[in-house]
């Protein structure tokens, strides 16, 4: 189990429940990891985790992507803290509530804010340390909201899109300092483990009438597309998440760069 | 060990892709029959030198696309080691250069039938006992030049490898049911494989560097392992920043 | 005259894509409403069925939703609305100041989004509708010296297609965009690398190639198309 020995990881947004998942890996395969988020409330779902590995293992940091400031303290933090950073995983994100036709400027710029530019201030504020050291992996974990037609609001779809193909261009512009930059797009999480904390900033958001096919509350006929097409597994585990993650956070996935990983049971097979 | 106790079947036409696979996944502690296409010698005297060959058994066939042939060598494999939970296919071609209308026809259909119709022919006889236990994952190693255009790329291997996307998102829906996973896994050029011009000219990565065997075998077990149960469809893009989607 | 009838939207900024595409629509009978931030780009445009309308700041939601909304109620009827708003990409790439990124982010993707917002409400309080995106190719895939800040923003407005077509359908509203590759005018520059099409004397793109293409995405024969991205590069990617 020492896929990530010796390595660093900074999660942004790690008070996820995604972050929290991925954290018990990292953890397990050697990683160092140190978790951003912007309260302490969610740490307590790594609470227990993080007491077990200790604090030679694994570190906390208030900071908001919202905010380059803050996401340069949380990188000095990280390389202060455990020497230096190899992986930066971009976890944070904002639905923002609303379709194209009302959604409201506030929520559309908090999307935008939190998934894209959350995303970018992140990589500037690692940049420093990683090209230092020419070696890095930095995953932006986007979404087949952004991919594939899917009934979220419509900031989500925008960002997470933005976002993956802002991925593309750090690819190529990082390449020449062995900087890997990939974006990861899964399908619906189960994330029922543990309880919601709504986002901050969020507004309650409303389906399309009648829902959407393979979204939750869907009224209508059971189609073919929007839908897995894996026998009992309508979405995917933060496990399964983990082990994406862990992949492209390692020397094993070195040289993919710009590709858009995605993992939705087959709701979306992009050519 | 990701992969203790599972029985891989790799189908390779002989270069670093198979053989590293094999090599990676057996020091994960998998049981590997792999099959190539070069003759036995050659291909066990480079797994002495590369990779751990305890838990790998290596077989030779002529053309993959023989029912035949595939047929008796699926039965010899399949009692010795009794079930399938991973199929990797990565068949290459060399089709010959020339202008796209000074492509014979039996040139054209030779590659199509060793890219395409091999791999498929493969998948014909070990997906059964998959389909049967309901379980396992299979990985179909194509080419940039099946994903996007690749100046060059003869027209025959352009269908062939396109052809392997549809093949594994044909089989991602059909198999789904079965609880088997199809992916993919695009690349341009890599170190120990024989591959045309077209490939290791016209395909420049940003890294100054071609993958490894072993860059593609790492992607292989990624869409490949326990935690990949929900990875269907995917192909993933590992040609050093030509083409990402 | 395909568009006889029809009352089409278009905003034109950064390019003369949106410019050819009004001049299309007026071509085939519709009536256009064209907003604009350049008075350069539209100071010989005159039609009897051509409305222009000046836009002072295409980052401004405020403007642009009140714009909407008078241009909704005096029309009565929108049919189509077309965005084609850009900016040039910065050389700067990963070295852009952080205003600079948002600038991108700001004009491109929330001023494509807030033009096209009190037009759609209007189109599905209708029950018809077309949406067509100009967009760059530098949001499709990867290209090298592209900046981030445009990346993201070009590939937001493939988001924002997507979701339009997945959530309009139930309004006869259909969605749709054309990823250019770099158009003879200089503008939707996609990197530094070779970028130019394979097509032997029409390796760069027109102005009037981009208007033919939302021409079909928004007729009456494409409205089982929707979500859609059609790339119009000359062949030099094929997605």
């Amino acid at each position: 189990m020492n896929r990530l020995i010796n390595k660093t990881a900074v999660f942004v947004g790690g008070g996820s429940s995604v972050g929290s998942v991925a954290l018990k890996s990292y953890l397990e395969e050697g990683a160092n990891v140190v978790l951003v988020d912007i309260d302490e409330k969610y740490f307590e779902r790594t609470r227990e985790l993080r007491e077990q590995y200790g604090p030679g293992r694994v570190a906390t940091f208030i900071g908001a992507c919202t905010n380059q400031a803050d996401m340069d303290a949380a990188m000095k933090f990280a390389v202060d803290t455990f020497g230096k950073i190899d992986v930066l995983i971009n976890l944070a994100g904002f639905h923002g509530s609303g379709h194209a036709e009302d959604i409201v400027e506030e929520q559309w710029n908090l999307a935008m804010d939190v998934t894209c530019s959350g995303a970018y201030r992140g990589i500037m504020a690692v940049l420093p340390y990683m090209k230092a050291q020419k070696s890095g992996h930095i995953v932006n974990f986007t979404s087949l909201g952004g991919r594939g037609n899917r009934g979220v609001a419509v900031s989500y779809a925008a960002w997470k899109a933005g976002c993956t193909g802002m991925t593309k261009a750090f690819a190529m512009a990082l390449a020449p300092y062995g900087i890997s930059v990939t974006a990861f797009a899964p399908g619906t999480l189960d994330t029922k483990q543990f309880e919601r904390i709504p986002e901050k900033g969020s507004v309650p958001f409303k389906m399309p009438p009648g829902g959407f096919p393979g979204m939750p509350g869907f009224k209508g006929p059971a189609l073919y597309n929007g839908q897995s097409v894996i026998k009992d597994r309508p979405i995917a585990t933060l496990e399964e998440i983990a082990g994406a993650l862990v992949y492209l956070g390692s020397d094993e996935s070195s040289y993919l760069t710009g590709d858009c990983v995605d993992m939705n049971g087959g709701i979306l097979m992009q050519t | 060990m990701r992969f203790e106790n599972k029985k891989v079947v790799i189908a390779s036409s002989g270069g670093s892709i198979g053989l590293r696979t094999a090599g990676l996944m057996a020091e994960e502690g998998a049981c590997v029959a792999l099959v190539s296409l070069p003759p036995e010698g050659k291909v066990s005297a480079q797994l002495t030198d590369e990779v751990a060959c305890e838990n790998i058994v290596s077989y030779t066939v002529s053309d993959f696309a023989s029912e035949e042939e595939m047929e008796a060598l699926s039965k010899k494999i399949l009692e010795k080691i009794g079930t399938v939970d991973v199929i990797v296919t990565a068949l290459i071609d060399k089709a010959p250069e020339g202008e796209w209308n000074e492509i014979s026809d039996e040139d054209a259909h030779k590659t199509v039938r060793n890219i395409l119709t091999g791999a498929e022919t493969v998948l014909k006889f070990f997906l059964p006992p998959m389909i049967e236990k309901e379980s396992g994952h299979v990985v179909i190693v194509t080419s940039v030049a099946g994903r996007t255009n690749v100046p060059g790329t003869p027209w025959p291997e352009a269908l062939a490898y396109a052809g392997l996307g549809g093949v594994i998102r044909n089989g991602a829906t059909v198999f789904g049911k079965n609880s088997v996973t199809f992916n993919g896994v695009a690349v341009g050029p890599v170190e120990g494989m024989d591959q045309p011009a077209y490939i290791t000219e016209n395909v420049s990565g940003i890294w100054g560097r071609k993958a490894t065997g072993d860059d593609v075998a790492n992607a292989v077990m990624y869409l490949s392992d326990d935690l990949s149960c929900w990875n269907t469809g995917e192909i993933v893009d590992l040609n050093g920043g030509f083409f990402a989607l | 005259m395909r568009f006889e009838d029809r009352t089409v939207c278009v905003a034109a900024s950064g390019s003369d894509a949106g410019i050819a595409c009004a001049l299309n629509y007026l071509a085939e009978g519709a009536k256009v409403v064209l907003y604009y931030d350049e008075p350069e780009r539209v100071a010989s445009l005159e039609n009897d069925r051509l409305k222009l309308v000046r836009i002072q700041d295409f980052k401004d939601a405020a403007e642009l939703i009140s714009t909407g909304e008078e241009i909704a109620r005096e029309y009565e009827k929108i049919d189509v609305c077309v965005a084609a708003i850009t900016r040039p990409d910065s050389d700067k790439g990963i070295d852009m100041s952080e205003e600079e990124y948002q600038e991108m982010l700001k004009t491109i993707s929330s001023g494509t989004l807030f033009f096209i917002q009190p037009l759609l409400k209007n189109m599905m309080d209708h029950d018809y509708g077309r949406v067509a995106i100009v967009m760059s190719l530098a949001g499709r895939i990867n290209l090298p010296g592209v900046s981030p800040a445009y990346a993201a923003a070009n590939a937001s407005l493939g988001g924002i297609v997507r979701n339009i077509g997945s959530t309009a359908g139930v309004h006869f509203v259909t969605a749709n965009a054309v990823a250019v590759g770099p158009l003879s005018d200089g503008s939707y520059q996609a990197g530094t690398g070779d970028v130019q099409g394979i097509i032997k004397g029409h390796e760069v793109g027109t102005p009037e190639d981009v208007a033919k293409a939302c021409e079909y995405l928004t007729s009456e024969l494409a409205s089982w198309t929707t979500g859609e991205i059609l790339d119009l590069n000359g062949g030099r990617f094929m997605i």
